[in-house]
Order: C-alpha cells, then sequence, then structure tokens
C-alpha cells in the first residue's frame, strides 16, 4: 500500500468510525463525485462495515463455560495426588494413604479440609434448593404476575414453617 | 512389583479407600425416613458430575465449628440429619432423566412423600416433596430437569427454607449455579 | 477471590471464545486454548491490575492461540465442521446471511496481526485503545494495521459481490 493509499484508508476509516469533523466528511465526499475509485472504496467500506455488524461475540459453548468454572476447584493443589507425582515416592505412599483413609472411615473429628469441604458441599446443597425456589418463582411469576409468584411461593414456605411449629410445639 | 504394577495398584487402593467414607455416609441415611432413592441415571448419562453425601456425623461437627460465628447456622444444622445430591449433565438428552423424574415421583407419593411445588414446562421441571411425620418434617426433595442438568436434593431432617436464606450469607462460600 | 474469579469468567468468557475460534477455526482447539488462558488468569489473579484484566486475558489468549498455530504449522487440516464460518449451532443465527459465514472464512484467513485486529476491534468491539494493549502495539500502528486489514477484505468482498 502505497503513502496515497495509506492517507485514503486513514480518511475512509475515521469516516466510518464517525471521528471525521463534518468539514472533512464534506471534502471526502466531495472528492469521491470525481474519483470513482475514491467512491468505489468508500461504497465498499460501508458495506464491509455493514458485513461486519452481522457478526457479533459468539456465546461460548457449554462444555466450556463448564471448565471455566471449575478450574479454581482444579487447581486446587490436592495432597493426596501429590503423592503419585514424584514416581520415586510411589514406593512409600501406601502407608500414608492407608492411614488417611482409615481416618476418613472412622473419624474421630474431621480435618480441617474435611469440614472445609462439607461447608462447601452444603453451600452447593442450599443454592440448589434456592435455585428450585427461584425457579419455581419464576415460571409462577412469568404466567400470573408477580404478587402471585410471591404469594405461591411464599406459602411453600409458610408450610414448611407451620409444619415446623408444630414440631417445636410437640417438643415444648 | 516394577513401577507401573506399583502405580497401578496404589491407584486402584487409593480409589477403593476414598469412595467407602462415601458410600460409608450413604449407607448410614438410607434407613433415616426422609430418604429418597433416585435412582441410577449413571448407565445413560455417566458419572454424576457432583455427588455430595453428607451424613449426620459430618453434619454434627459442621454444626459445631459454626455455633460460635453463628448460632442461627449451627440450630439449623442441628435439625438435619443428612444432606444428598446428585446432578447429572444432560447434553440435551432428557427423556432418560425425565422418565427417572416420573418414576421418583410416584416412589415418593406411594411412600407418603406430599407434594409441595411442581412446575412442568417443556425446556424445564421442578419438583419439591416434603416428608411428614405426626407433624414433624422428615425429609424433603428437591428435583429439577432441564436441557442443561438433571438435579436431585434430598435433605433428611428438618429444613425451614426462611432460615436458610440468612444462613447461606453465613457460610461465606460463593457458590454460583451460572443461572444465566 | 473465586468470586472475582467468577466474575471475570461471566464478563469475558465470549469473548475470549470468539478470539480463539477466529485464529485457530477448529473448536475443540479453541476450547483447549480459552481454557489454558483462564487457568493463567486464575494462577496469576494477584498480579494483575484489576483495571487490566480484559487487555491480559485476550492478549493471553491470543498469544496462547498462535502458540498453538505455530506448532501446528498450518499444515493441519481441519474437520471443515469445526471451522469458524461454518453455520451450525449456535454460530447459525450469527452467520444467517450468506455475507456473515463468507466474512467469517475471510477473516480467518487474514494473516496476523490483520485477523487478532479484525476480530478485537470489529468483532468483539474492544476500543482502538484497548486493542493497541493486547497487542502491545501502538495507537497509530492500530489503526495503520487496521485499515490494511479492512482494505483487504474489502478487496475481497468485491471479488465475490456482482
Amino acid at each position: 500500500m502505497n503513502e496515497y493509499d495509506e492517507k485514503w484508508e486513514e480518511r475512509i476509516n475515521a469516516l466510518l468510525d464517525g471521528e471525521l469533523s463534518p468539514d472533512d466528511a464534506d471534502l471526502l465526499k466531495a472528492e469521491a463525485t470525481d474519483d470513482g475509485e475514491l467512491a468505489r472504496a468508500i461504497i465498499e467500506a460501508y458495506q464491509l462495515q455493514q458485513a461486519m455488524d452481522t457478526l457479533s461475540v459468539e456465546r461460548a459453548p457449554d462444555s466450556l463455560r463448564k471448565k471455566l468454572r471449575a478450574i479454581p476447584a482444579e487447581q486446587k493443589p490436592n495432597p493426596f495426588f501429590a503423592i503419585f507425582q514424584p514416581r520415586w515416592a510411589a514406593a512409600f505412599a501406601s502407608v500414608p494413604l492407608v492411614i488417611i483413609a482409615l481416618t476418613l472411615i472412622q473419624p474421630d473429628t474431621p480435618t480441617e479440609r474435611e469440614l472445609a469441604q462439607a461447608r462447601e458441599e452444603m453451600a452447593i446443597a442450599f443454592a440448589y434448593l434456592d435455585r428450585a425456589g427461584v425457579i419455581t418463582g419464576r415460571q409462577i411469576e412469568s404466567k400470573v404476575g408477580q404478587t402471585m409468584a410471591d404469594a405461591v411461593t411464599g406459602s411453600v414456605n409458610k408450610a414448611i414453617q407451620s409444619h415446623n411449629l408444630t414440631s417445636k410445639e410437640n417438643e415444648v | 512389583m516394577n513401577r507401573s504394577k506399583m502405580n497401578r495398584f496404589l491407584t486402584g487402593l487409593f480409589c477403593l479407600l476414598v469412595t467407602l467414607p462415601v458410600i460409608a455416609q450413604e449407607d448410614e441415611l438410607k434407613d433415616l425416613p426422609g430418604y429418597v432413592d433416585f435412582g441410577d441415571l449413571s448407565v445413560t448419562y455417566g458419572e454424576p458430575k457432583l455427588t455430595i453425601n453428607l451424613g449426620g456425623t459430618m453434619l454434627n461437627f459442621v454444626g459445631m465449628m459454626s455455633s460460635s460465628e453463628s448460632p442461627e447456622t449451627s440450630d439449623l444444622i442441628s435439625k438435619l440429619k443428612g444432606i444428598r445430591v446428585q446432578i447429572y449433565s444432560m447434553d440435551e438428552n432428557v427423556d432418560a432423566a425425565r422418565s427417572q423424574f416420573s418414576e421418583t415421583k410416584g416412589n415418593l407419593k406411594s411412600s407418603g412423600w406430599e407434594p409441595v411445588v411442581q412446575v412442568n414446562e417443556d425446556d424445564e421441571q421442578v419438583l419439591v416433596y416434603m416428608k411428614m411425620d405426626k407433624g414433624n418434617m422428615e425429609g424433603m426433595t428437591v428435583m429439577v430437569v432441564d436441557n442443561e442438568e438433571a438435579v436431585f436434593v434430598n435433605i433428611i431432617g428438618q429444613l425451614n427454607p426462611e432460615e436458610l436464606g440468612r444462613v447461606m450469607d453465613q457460610f461465606d462460600v460463593d457458590v454460583d449455579l451460572d443461572m444465566d | 477471590m473465586s468470586k472475582k474469579y467468577r466474575q471475570w469468567v461471566k464478563a469475558y468468557q465470549d469473548q475470549a471464545w470468539t478470539v480463539a475460534r477466529y485464529i485457530l477455526k477448529d473448536a475443540q482447539e479453541a476450547e483447549d486454548a480459552t481454557q489454558e488462558a483462564f487457568v493463567k488468569l486464575w494462577n496469576n489473579r494477584d498480579n494483575i491490575d484489576p483495571e487490566k484484566i480484559k487487555p491480559w486475558l485476550m492478549r493471553v489468549t491470543r498469544n496462547g492461540c498462535l502458540d498453538r498455530l505455530r506448532r501446528r504449522r498450518e499444515n493441519v487440516e481441519f474437520d471443515e465442521s469445526h471451522m469458524a464460518g461454518e453455520s451450525s449451532g449456535p454460530m447459525q443465527d450469527l452467520a444467517a446471511t450468506e455475507t456473515g459465514a463468507w466474512l467469517k472464512r475471510a477473516i480467518g484467513g487474514l494473516k496476523e496481526p490483520y485477523r487478532s485486529l479484525v476480530v478485537l476491534r470489529d468483532v468483539n468491539q474492544h476500543s482502538y485503545e484497548e486493542v493497541a494493549g493486547m497487542l502491545e502495539l501502538n495507537l497509530a500502528q492500530v489503526k495503520t494495521y487496521l485499515h490494511r486489514a479492512r482494505k483487504q477484505l474489502r478487496e475481497q468482498l468485491s471479488e465475490v459481490r456482482p
């Protein structure tokens, strides 16, 4: 591309990007009236821009989305798997492995890691319960409106709560 | 024993020993009245992408750990005897999951579980059931099937959903189920 | 930090995927490259200026893709059904028109850095300044190279259109 073409391209792109002043834009268009090649370049540039407008950021596939979310958990160093990495230590791995596993089977007190994992699992379970409530509310809302959705979702909580209150009374 | 045989032995031993606690926790829960058998979808969908089995022992420890930070959390957990979750990836093949859904629903009804909520849309089904005994809650089951996942949650024991919302903040665990 | 990471994933996963898809064309490779970039993001999360996460991530994604291309040496034949520009799955809406499908192929056929420039600026709609940061070019270079890339595409477009 020679210097002349570069200047042309610069101005055409600036025109498309809306960066040319009104005067400069008029000047460019006036030049295009007398220069067929310039006119064609401007038209093609607009056509290309229109074609570009049909393209957009693509949605990442679900398989990828899941992998990306899993990265923090996967990147956490796992003391169990670390045993297998140095091959020369494999011969000695069975003894601590048995001790750890026996502790898991008959825990007197869980380790801090086990407790942390249990808390996380509990949070996941509760998050899915919450999601079911959200889903249920959303489905009902789309059909009958927010007020009714609240009433129905609320009634689920009330139904459960009233049973719990009854059981508390029974305890007393 | 050469190195590759040693590694295979250790891998096998590891797999056996690590699954034993999970099995042990699930076995402990099976006899409880609030327990629900979700069936086995692994033939169709492969291993679940997530399995959680928390028994009473572990829950007690978590509850004790929470008691100093949040008595409310500790109180909620103390009423639970078990938490089970199974999640399968669907890859848009939902027929087997829906079929299991219906079968589990039938089993729940015949075992005295009461429906609380049911949603039936083309792309999503939600079921919530409760098990009561003389006015006391013994368990809750939530099942959700959509085009991406089949989710089965079984809470054994008593659970107050309003307390749950308040208590979730206490866990300080970021859980994002990507509901967009 | 996990919460912050999840916010970054939500905000940038589609853009990173788009860059990888255009450069590598093969969907599976693009998925692997995108995943690698996010692993690097996770591992370096404490060292990156939070204001610069997006350009950092796009740069790392692009560089990872280019590394793969060099290893591949562009001699491997791709499974045509995985090529960017083919109408399949979610891309059907995006490439609804013939021109759109053609344009994707044309962009994929550009040499670097023109291809990345077009994807980052015209498809992902990053600003010129952001693109300059991502590709470690100055603003003038970005504009000049982009003009050349667009000229190439225009010339190709004029050949296929009556």
